[in-house]
């Protein structure tokens, strides 16, 4: 977050100079309290369902996190909104992501704090100038901290999303060598113009990178053929040939015969086959018509 | 060799094939050229084989590629047989993207291979 964005976002919760002040002026009599704000937080936690998963067989662990806590609380309490302010924050959302921590308890448990303090800010009296301003301002910073926290969980969760749906997609494209100048590409489930745009640029790079002269697309697990399919599968072919490719398409049901039939699809010039077998035969051929005798001999 | 410095534009002969390799711009002068060097090398040169070498154009719109399948069809009418060359990937997807009609054009990858299966025959003379 750059320091015009830590402005902008200060200005969005109404945090200003005069409330980081007062967060301030108070910090010193707060934290000396913190070992007992952190004890009470504790005792709170330890009703709930999530202290034992996460503590009761790890007692060095809760020592720890007291520990990082503790520290985190004095950081806040000096109200120095920058970007190493942020980043601890950060941080701090990042283990709560890598531990499954729920939203539900990481909420409670800042609304706990949240009143904890205030208690603490009240039961200081006269030493806190402004006590009800100063809890306000402390509130205000509480929802900053919380919503810095829950965007990197957000963030790393959205990350995490992401990566396996790109592993699934991968997987979902294995075009393989199977013979020198000839790329095998079963196709599985159903193809919409996303996953077609995939398949071509992975088909694509890896003619270019194999030179392959054949690409056998085999269509025998695609779910569900119609005009749209259809003509993403057309498509493919076309975008081979530019390359001097020619792909033969495998694994035609009667069934997707009938239906390509039906809708008047116009499927050309593309080489189509009904078993694997005739396709592997045809690549063989087309690419022993494209070398010099004695390569194939 | 005849070279268009201007605009990236080269035209080699290779036995009676005419490889015209194009540079990165395609811009309006370029396909003009494109088309003197491609044409003339065909009807005054004598080449019955034309391939046209896209391996350095990194990208290109369907109206340049519309513009290059004509020049293609031109030397189709002039009695050569044709062949486009090296195009990238990404200029494939870009095509297929706008529906361009590529029905009827000889395309590889390489430039040996387009040569052999048009039946170039290199000089033997050693020139």
């Amino acid at each position: 977050m750059a320091s015009t964005s830590i402005k902008d976002t200060l200005e969005k919760f109404d945090l200003r100079d005069a409330d980081l002040r007062r967060i301030r002026a108070a910090a010193p009599m707060l934290v000396a309290q913190l070992d007992d704000f952190i004890a009470d937080f504790y005792d709170w936690m330890s009703k709930h369902r999530e202290y034992q998963v996460f503590f009761a067989s790890n007692p060095s662990r809760l020592e720890r996190v007291k520990k990082l806590q503790h520290a985190n609380w004095v950081t806040f309490l000096q109200a120095e909104i920058d970007e190493s302010w942020i980043d601890a924050r950060r941080h701090v959302g990042a283990v709560h992501a890598h531990i499954d921590l729920p939203n539900e308890i990481y909420f409670a448990g800042m609304s706990v704090s949240n009143n904890l303090m205030a208690d603490r800010v009240r039961a200081l009296g006269a030493k806190v100038s402004e006590p009800e301003e100063t809890i306000k301002s402390i509130s205000k910073l509480m929802f900053l901290d919380s919503y810095v926290v829950i965007e990197e969980i957000a963030r790393i969760n959205r990350e995490k999303i992401s990566a396996s749906s790109k592993a699934l997609l991968e997987m979902s494209t294995p075009v393989t060598p199977i013979w020198e100048g000839i790329l095998l590409l079963p196709l599985l489930g159903i193809l919409d113009s996303h996953r077609t745009q995939d398949v071509m640029s992975k088909t694509l790079g890896k003619i270019a990178e194999t030179r392959a002269k054949a690409l056998v697309l085999d269509i025998s697990g695609v779910s569900a053929m119609d005009t749209a399919v259809a003509n993403q599968l057309l498509k493919i072919t076309k975008a081979t040939q530019l390359m001097g490719c020619e792909t033969i398409l495998s694994g035609l049901s009667p069934a997707i015969a009938r239906t390509l039939v039906e809708l008047g699809v116009n499927i050309g010039e593309v080489r189509t086959t009904a078993t694997l077998r005739d396709s592997f035969e045809l690549a063989l051929k087309t690419i022993g018509g494209d070398r010099r005798p004695a390569h194939i001999g | 060799m005849s070279e268009v410095g201007a605009s990236h534009v080269t035209g080699t002969r290779v036995g009676n094939a005419l490889v015209v390799t194009l540079g990165r711009d395609l811009g309006g002068a370029t396909m003009e050229h494109f088309t003197r060097v491609a044409l003339e090398g065909v009807q005054q040169g004598g080449a019955t084989v034309l391939v046209v070498d896209a391996s350095g154009v990194p990208f290109m719109d369907a109206h340049e590629f519309h513009a290059l399948r004509q020049v293609l069809r031109m030397a189709g009418v002039l009695g050569a047989r044709t062949m486009l060359v090296g195009l990238q990937p990404g200029i494939i997807m870009h095509l297929m993207e706008c529906d361009a009609d590529v029905d009827g054009l000889n395309a590889m990858l390489g430039l040996d291979d387009a040569l052999r299966s048009l039946g170039a025959e290199p000089e033997t003379s050693g020139g």
